[in-house]
């Protein structure tokens, strides 16, 4: 490890921000996405000698917080959580009613989607990684990510109405 | 049509095509494509369009406020023990807003030189300091280390307040305040600036020092320095007896200030007046 711990913690820190809003597509909830950054940070300082330098730290944060997020669900035993039927059947068109609407819109879709489309679709069309990180950070063979990225993007536009709607 | 409709071959090469992971070849053969089939052209059009709606409807969460719990936790444990730090963050959303999420990297090392080491810098500057920099010229949170009380925030608009102790220290301290290096909060001098609003000097913690100045929203942090440079005893440079100030601290209120640095009684009554212009 070339980096000083204390650079490295500089890293994370400038991170935060995108951990944040990677945690709050896979959590839903606000308070969750920041206790879930929380344990992730303070399971990568606890093993940043782990961390190998020249890849990339982002990745390495998320896959942290995707294993943490998957030990919480496991010991909440909400893995299967639905919402109330009467946000998941709210919606909310994106037309011309401004930028808020629309984010409450993608954010209701996105809250419906399972959780293993919901991750690939955060981690490659929010956060930017390429499929070979973002399958890393999952765990899964490329073929897996893909097949969940087209399944979770065919579901989004079907619930948020893609404009030549036939029903 | 569907990008569901369409054969799974073209739905992958789509989706690839529009997340950027077509080899250079396959690029340039789908780009022949498109410009043939409409129907390849419109799936494309509407995943680009899901793609920039999903990452306009997460981009806010990378402008809001940092729980001041997150940014403790990466304070160095040695240095958070042995001082009570300023922690300050970067903010990277500031370069990074207009860019692709994912960009990050690319654009962090595109980032001026002077930006990029600025966390080394200050770190070397003062072991106590341990994440400071001004990423972008925008502070994205700040608490001393010692309490809960936030010392300095951040408005939307990227302006910096004083908050908590420094907030009080700045309204109710008059003169008979005496700037105590060993003090975790300090009002110095009192004066007006050329918009007439009255600003104060202060002091926070061991290693920084600045100027606020009040305006309808609260003190609007004007100047703010760290480390060795914000106090000029430690390096034994140009100090009196009234103000253990920096060089630069003071070069700023000079160029700042409009008439004289106030006395008490012009404290006292500009404190009545709830420092209104």
């Amino acid at each position: 490890m070339s980096q000083s711990p204390l650079a490295l913690r500089a890293e994370i820190a400038a991170l935060l921000p995108r951990l944040r809003r990677f945690a709050r597509s896979v959590t839903r909830h606000r308070e969750d996405a920041d206790d879930l950054v929380q344990i992730a940070v303070e399971r990568a300082l606890k093993h940043l000698d782990h961390w190998q330098d020249g890849t990339r730290l982002d990745s390495w944060l998320f896959r942290i917080m995707k294993n943490a997020w998957i030990d919480e669900v496991r010991a909440r035993g909400r893995r299967d959580e639905v919402l109330a039927p009467e946000e998941a059947g709210e919606h909310v068109g994106f037309s011309e009613t401004g930028s808020r609407d629309i984010r409450l819109s993608i954010e209701k879709a996105m809250a419906r989607l399972p959780e293993e489309q919901r991750m690939a679709v955060s981690l490659v069309l929010v956060e930017g990684l390429p499929y070979k990180e973002a399958s890393e950070v999952l765990d899964i063979p490329i073929g897996t990510l893909t097949s969940r990225l087209a399944r979770g993007r065919d579901a989004l536009q079907a619930m948020l109405g893609d404009g030549d709607i036939t029903p | 049509m569907r990008t569901s409709s369409m054969n799974e071959h073209d739905r992958l090469a789509v989706m690839a095509y529009v997340d950027g992971e077509l080899p250079p070849a396959d690029a340039d053969a789908f780009d022949v494509r498109l410009a043939q089939e409409p129907a390849l052209a419109d799936a494309v059009a509407r995943e680009r369009a899901l793609r920039a709606q999903l990452q306009s409807a997460y981009a806010p969460v990378l402008d809001e406020p940092m729980p001041a719990g997150l940014l403790d936790l990466l304070a160095m444990p040695d240095a958070a023990a042995k001082a009570p730090p300023l922690h300050l963050v970067a903010a990277p959303t500031a370069a990074n807003e207009s860019l692709p999420a994912g960009a990050s990297d690319a654009v962090r090392a595109a980032l001026p030189r002077a930006q990029r080491w600025g966390w080394l810098q200050f770190g070397a500057m003062a072991a106590s300091l341990v994440l400071g920099v001004l990423f972008g010229a925008r502070l994205v949170g700040a608490q001393h280390a010692t309490g809960d009380t936030l010392a300095l925030a951040v408005a939307p608009n990227g302006a910096i307040t004083a908050q908590g102790a420094l907030r009080t220290a700045l309204e109710q301290d008059v003169a008979g305040t005496v700037l105590d290096p060993n003090a975790k909060v300090g009002v110095g001098l009192t004066f007006r600036d050329h918009a007439k609003q009255y600003c104060r000097t202060f002091t926070l913690d061991s290693e920084s020092a600045g100027i606020a100045c009040r305006q309808s929203g609260g003190w609007v942090v004007a100047h703010l320095e760290h480390g060795r440079n914000a106090r000029a005893g430690e390096q034994g440079g140009y100090r009196t007896a009234a103000s253990p100030l920096s060089p630069t601290l003071l070069q700023a209120v000079d160029a700042m200030r409009d008439g004289d640095t106030l006395d008490a009684a012009g404290e006292a009554a500009a404190k009545a007046g709830d420092w209104k212009p």
